[in-house]
């Protein structure tokens, strides 16, 4: 008898537990993933570098968004240091099939097709994952499971705290992430701060957001600031020049394209 | 045809809103690996500049200056016997050349880009290979040692590509009657090898006789076509291209009373028909290139001139596997087969060749490794070329490493197994 009063005052505490926040993490990850960001975006990207003994490089990129339908497609052009000046990359992010990418580098004036499956890999030497980039800040509800662990406050904002964890460890593997636990903003579903977990569970990165601010009536990310807690690099990211109504042409997305490179 | 894009610039919107310009120097020295000597102490200077139009236009030029003082490489003055007199670059002195790389208008209306004027234009999937990538001459003064980039000679050309929904169609009209740059006969990496090089015999003189060049811009170009389809997953590119053969015929005729071999080299046409293919899945991306030549010729001992003509009929098969971590591991299987059955050529029948090549990027990219392995099957010949490079700031790239050859001296290869080096370098780009 006090076996199944115990377990029925468990039962009820849990139930109170969820119904504490106005929204499951299932949900709020819904929210997340369809917020809106634009069909179309342009912008420049400047990407700070910098080794665990302060050494600092510089990246400027210029990148193109643009969905077709539920598929997507980015380019990226480096613009600086001359060195790279040139080099572009470009994905297809297909809902239905796999994703595609190609990169042209200069030096060998051929547009190579790279593999897609690496996810978890580092981006063109920053603390990011392609995963990261490609999702820009959305979350794949085919590879996590979600957990709401409460309600907290950062920089000022309340956010739901949720945490994700990868449904297999080919999952983690292949993301480089066992976990992530994420605050989201709880008005504009935009994640300000995230904790990544690498795939044996050791605390890998964090990711702090600033500078939201809403452009051309749109919730836009100006700095991304993540550090690498095992090797101590810090990557920042500062998104200037974006424009959700800027007409991008399609054959922007074109290996051609890549070859020309851009100039203005 | 400089004239000509000058007239395009003027005739466009020549409101430019954007110039950017590249200045590239470097130090590249190496040293013999079974001699404690230099074999090379080279500086290169390259300046690009681009300039954007507002209504989207491109003007690009890149011009270099290239000088080596320790003579191997190039070891009386730079030739330049192998370039139309449009292209011949500037000879300074006994160590070094400057040269005009590229100048071309690009220009971009509806769906189709032309692009006018001295440039490199790349063929092909494969790596290191050129089975397809033989739209430009190269210079072999260093062998295949150089980028691709740097020992590709651009030549003056009519390029126009065409974007269909899904296909893109580029027609190139090469005006440019520049050929292979062989390395001098006592340079260090002059060919020997009797696939390419007709032997001396005891008792006989050879005499090498200056080439019969084809020069005249218009009847002596070049066509080429290239249909490309698919873009996502596949692309599978046809090519078809109608040319002179960048590598002279040896025409060897005997005179008896001085009993003396003449060898009149001579270009000759050829045609070439190709494709191409490449598709990813999952961590491996697989390559495929191949081409079917009519028209080239070959050295054939048993021949009355000492050269053959026969068909010919290459493929490389190449996969890439990116499943480690910052890692590419790639192989490619080369084959290419003589159709004549004809005995007495000098190159095998089957010729087989394997590539492999490893890259790592550690450091957060700033240290790359490098590995490229090719190795002949039919001679045991090869080359294997390990390589660092540090980026030490956004500017600055040190690298070193080891041109390795082994094998018969015979071979495409073996034969510079006493021109091994170890190569030191630093690179700067403002």
């Amino acid at each position: 008898m006090i076996r199944t009063k115990v377990h029925k005052t468990i039962l009820l505490l849990l139930t109170s537990t969820a119904t504490l926040w106005s929204m499951s993490a299932n949900e709020v990850i819904d929210r997340v993933n369809t917020r809106n960001d634009g069909t179309s975006v342009s912008r420049t990207l400047k990407m700070v570098l910098t080794d665990k003994r302060g050494k600092k490089r510089v990246r400027e990129t210029t990148s193109y968004r643009k969905y077709y339908g539920k598929d997507k497609k980015s380019v990226l052009f480096y613009t600086s240091p001359k060195r790279l000046d040139g080099t572009a990359f470009l994905t297809y992010d297909n809902a239905t099939k796999a994703d595609q990418q190609w990169l042209y580098l200069p030096a060998i004036r051929k547009v190579r097709r790279v593999s897609a499956a690496d996810r978890g890999d580092w981006f063109l030497g920053t603390d990011f994952s392609y995963e990261d980039i490609k999702k820009e800040t959305k979350i794949a509800k085919e590879d996590y499971t979600f957990k709401m662990l409460g309600e907290d406050n950062i920089d000022g904002n309340p956010c739901y705290k949720v945490e994700s964890t990868a449904k297999s460890k080919d999952i983690a593997k292949e993301l480089g992430y066992s976990k992530i636990i994420g605050w989201i903003d709880k008005k504009i579903f935009i994640s300000r701060r995230n904790v990544f977990y690498d795939a044996r569970g050791s605390l890998l990165k964090e990711l702090h957001n600033t500078d939201i601010r809403k452009i051309q009536g749109i919730w836009t990310i100006g700095h991304m600031h993540m550090i690498n807690k095992q090797n101590k690099h810090v990557s920042d990211f500062y998104f200037k020049n974006v424009n959700y109504k800027k007409s991008i042409k399609n054959s922007i997305f074109s290996k051609q394209a890549l070859k020309k490179g851009i100039l203005r | 045809m400089k004239l000509l894009i000058i007239l395009l610039m003027l005739g466009t919107s020549l409101y430019a809103t954007d110039v950017k310009y590249k200045l590239l120097l470097r130090n590249e020295n190496a040293i013999y690996t079974v001699k404690a000597s230099m074999q090379k102490i080279e500086a290169y200077a390259k300046l690009q500049v681009d300039i954007g139009f507002e209504n989207g236009d491109k003007f690009r030029t890149i011009g270099i200056l290239k000088g080596d003082t320790k003579n191997n490489i190039y070891p009386d003055t730079f030739t330049t016997d192998n370039y139309s007199n449009i292209s011949k670059p500037l000879v300074l002195g006994t160590s070094g050349f400057s040269q005009l790389r590229e100048f071309y208008y690009e220009k971009s209306f509806y769906n189709t880009s032309v692009k006018i004027g001295k440039m490199q234009s790349v063929w092909g999937k494969a790596d290191g290979i050129k089975l397809l990538d033989v739209l430009n001459p190269q210079d072999f003064s260093e062998f295949i040692l150089p980028s691709f980039d740097e020992s590709r000679i651009p030549l003056w050309t009519l390029s126009l590509v065409h974007n269909f929904q899904n296909s893109e169609l580029e027609l190139l009209w090469i005006l440019d009657t520049s050929y292979h740059k062989l390395a001098q006969n006592n340079a260090d990496y002059a060919f020997s090898t009797p696939r390419f090089v007709p032997q001396a015999v005891t008792g006989i003189q050879v005499r090498q006789n200056r080439a019969t060049v084809p020069d005249n811009p218009i009847k002596d170009s070049d066509i080429a076509l290239r249909y490309s389809i698919g873009m996502d997953e596949l692309e599978v590119s046809f090519y078809g291209l109608y040319a002179y053969d960048d590598v002279p015929v040896l025409y060897q005729d005997f005179d008896r009373t001085t009993r003396t071999i003449n060898i009149n080299p001579s270009y000759e046409r050829y045609g070439l028909l190709g494709m191409s293919a490449d598709y990813s899945r999952g961590d491996f991306v697989y390559r495929v290139e191949t081409a079917y030549s009519r028209g080239k010729y070959y050295l054939n001992t048993q021949s009355k001139r000492g050269v053959k003509k026969s068909d010919a009929l290459g493929y490389v098969l190449g996969i890439d596997w990116y499943g480690l971590e910052q890692t590419l591991l790639s192989m490619q299987i080369n084959q290419s087969f003589l159709l004549d059955n004809a005995k007495g050529y000098k190159r095998p029948k089957v010729d087989n060749t394997l590539t492999f090549l490893y890259k790592k990027e550690m450091l957060n990219d700033t240290l790359h490794a490098e590995a490229l392995f090719i190795h002949n099957i039919n001679d045991g010949d090869g080359l294997i070329r390990p390589k660092l490079s540090y980026e030490w700031d956004e500017e600055t790239l040190l690298y070193t490493g080891v041109d390795y050859f082994y094998g018969d001296r015979d071979g495409l290869y073996g034969e510079f197994k006493d021109k091994s080096r170890i190569i030191l370098g630093i690179e700067r780009t403002f």
